[in-house]
């Protein structure tokens, strides 16, 4: 569509309840982001209601003692492993015979908390950062730029270990919030530790272009401050491409956490989160596979999901895009 | 020699980006709780021998002396000794770890530009075929698995299933040639995300070239599709490629930690987290340094090449200038 047709819905959008309202809009056209949103809302809503939804406790073993004493004195006194999906356990139980199904939700909720934890933190750092960087003086940029170039070089992984390591206990100690054990969010820490120079670098670029702009010239002759031109012009300025690059971080947050928990130096046992449960469940595979098949479906789509919903963002957030 | 000016600049910013990198590895190794020597590493040693080893390393000096006893080795080019592997050098062990991890990532590497970019090139010679669709859907799904799924739906194909392979694939990759082929599945586990992701790339960069004025002329001047495609359109294209091959370069050699200890491959990664467990403060230096020089030889290795692929760009110069 030409850029004047798109100027005029942008301008019809505005008269019909403003910016936004023409965002939703645009974005209840794209129809993969729609759904992955509604798929989001149904996954967040599971994992806020792990404590009703859930039929077991995540953490206990449901073993069942045999009646007897079995003849083989090697043959195994208590069962309840690997059970396979029943009325009792929804999709059976692990090789610890703890429930999948209420393990899996609580894994889900640890996952997208502390997901969101580290994506918040890197998106305040960033954006803040980033503001300065592109506002203030020479130095804060230069500084801010050597920080990126060592974020940049320093590998993303052997730092992750590094601090997990280095901190363990000590910053959060052995508490918990809401629900989330310290070591979850230590973890999301370390990961947004190595997140969030992108997060500066694309809001000081941004925000130097609309630094470049008339309107910030005009703005300033006006007589406006450049602490009034940053928060009320350039901030929401920046806010679009900072929304997207959120929820692009949401995901990679989670496949983060995953893999670390993989190596095993991760959340620490025996609280789920999908990547423990990827981990925990990896060698019992031919005995009980929807205890690895769920998680690591789940992992898929909230991946999915929030790729199709960061597009969607994108286009409607875009106010050139007719989308 | 604009060039080489450039050049001298870059490497004077990488080495400063290096002794930070060593600032920050120095003090965050330091800052994991416990010493090398603990009678929990070795119930045999003594409190004399522990402060004897200690002080033989140098360990009980003030942390800025240390810092900087570690610097001037690393001057020299010394990596220091290994604490777990007593009187190893570190330069040594870490050869032997690296070469596989390094091979690995190679091998992906030559997976994702060799099917990637060709794979691209296909779906966008043909835009909404049923060959893109299906290009289109493998490459997103690909790149929304977590590689180690990937690597462990392989074994459990390949090596349970089919019985083609050993569990342990990986043992031994990297001794000799004939153990390469070894190294086949992991290499493919390991790059197929960023292969995706290449295709994709690819795609959207021919998808615009195709549209230019000079493709139409080249095409109306009767040149076969095949010629338009690989001798006028392919090289455009490859500009925007070209700048995520390094990161791409970088994460597989990089970031083959969990591929390695699924496969039981001999690599970096599972010494990585051996010498973090035993504090052994050189084995790590070594092993964040040589990863932080591939992560940055990777960066600048492109920087250079882009004035060869597009020559309206000058080194020396911002990249989209």
């Amino acid at each position: 569509m030409s850029t004047w047709q798109s100027t005029y819905d942008l301008w019809s959008g505005a008269r019909r309840g403003g910016i936004w309202r023409a965002s939703w809009r645009r974005f209840t056209r794209h129809r993969a982001a729609l759904i992955s949103a509604v798929v989001l809302l149904v996954l967040v809503g599971a994992a806020l209601g792990a404590n009703v939804l859930a039929t077991h406790d995540p953490t206990t073993q449901y073993l069942v003692s045999s009646a007897e004493i079995p003849l083989d004195p090697l043959a195994p006194r208590e069962t309840g492993k690997f059970e396979p999906p029943s009325a009792e356990h929804w999709l059976g139980t692990d090789q610890l015979a703890r429930d999948i199904y209420s393990r899996t939700l609580f894994g889900l909720r640890i996952s997208l908390a502390a997901a969101l934890f580290a994506v918040v933190v890197v998106t305040v750092v960033g954006v803040g950062v980033g503001a300065v960087a592109a506002s203030g003086a020479g130095w804060v940029d230069g500084t801010l730029m050597r920080a990126t170039d060592l974020a940049y070089a320093f590998p993303d992984l052997l730092l992750v270990i590094l601090l997990r390591e280095a901190l363990g206990d000590q910053i959060f100690g052995r508490a918990s919030i809401l629900g989330v054990s310290s070591s979850v969010l230590l973890l999301f820490f370390a990961i947004s530790i190595t997140a969030w120079p992108t997060m500066a670098r694309l809001v000081r670029a941004q925000m130097l272009v609309l630094r470049g702009e008339e309107f910030s010239l005009a703005t300033e002759s006006l007589g406006a401050s450049r602490r009034r031109l940053v928060t009320r012009h350039w901030l929401p300025g920046v806010a679009a491409p900072v929304i997207v690059e959120a929820t692009f971080l949401v995901p990679r947050a989670i496949f983060a956490e995953a893999t670390v928990s993989f190596i095993g130096i991760g959340v620490a046992a025996p609280q789920p989160s999908l990547g423990a449960l990827i981990a925990d469940h990896f060698g019992f595979v031919t005995v009980q596979w929807t205890a690895l098949a769920v998680p690591i479906t789940l992992l898929i789509v909230l991946f999915l999901a929030f790729q199709f919903l960061g597009d969607g963002l994108r286009q409607a957030l875009d106010p050139r895009s007719s989308g | 020699m604009p060039v080489l000016i450039y050049l001298a600049r870059r490497i004077v910013a990488a080495l400063l980006t290096l002794l930070l990198i060593c600032l920050v590895t120095f003090i965050l190794m330091h800052a994991v709780p416990g010493g090398p020597f603990e009678a929990r590493a070795d119930p045999r040693l003594s409190a004399d021998a522990i402060r004897a080893l200690e002080t033989h390393y140098g360990l009980n000096e003030p942390m800025p002396e240390q810092f900087l006893g570690v610097l001037g080795n690393l001057l020299r080019g010394d990596l220091g000794v290994s604490f777990a592997q007593p009187g190893q050098p570190v330069s040594s062990l870490l050869a032997d770890k690296l070469l596989p991890s390094f091979l690995l990532g190679a091998m992906a590497f030559a997976f994702v530009v060799c099917v990637g970019i060709p794979l691209g090139v296909m779906a966008a010679v043909k835009p909404r075929s049923a060959w893109d669709v299906a290009n289109l859907v493998t490459s997103t799904v690909l790149a929304a698995i977590p590689h180690f799924v990937i690597a462990f739906l392989m074994l459990l194909v390949f090596a349970v299933g089919l019985g083609w392979v050993d569990v342990r694939l990986g043992k031994g990759f990297g001794d000799t040639v004939a153990s390469l082929p070894r190294g086949i599945l992991p290499a493919i586990a390991l790059g197929a995300p960023s292969m995706a992701i290449l295709s994709r790339l690819t795609r959207g960069a021919m998808l615009e070239v195709l549209q230019q004025d000079y493709v139409r002329t080249a095409r109306a001047k009767g040149l076969t599709e095949r010629t338009v495609v690989l001798r006028h359109a392919l090289r455009n294209s490859l500009v925007p490629v070209i700048t995520v091959l390094a990161p791409i370069f970088a994460t597989l050699v990089t970031g083959s930690i969990v591929i390695e200890s699924i496969f039981g491959l001999p690599g970096v990664g599972a010494a990585f987290i051996d010498s973090v467990r035993q504090r052994d403060y050189g084995m790590i230096m070594g092993t964040t340094l040589l990863y932080a020089v591939v992560i940055m030889a990777a960066n600048l290795v492109v920087d250079l090449l882009y004035p060869l692929v597009d020559p309206r760009i000058a080194s020396g110069r911002a990249r989209r200038a």
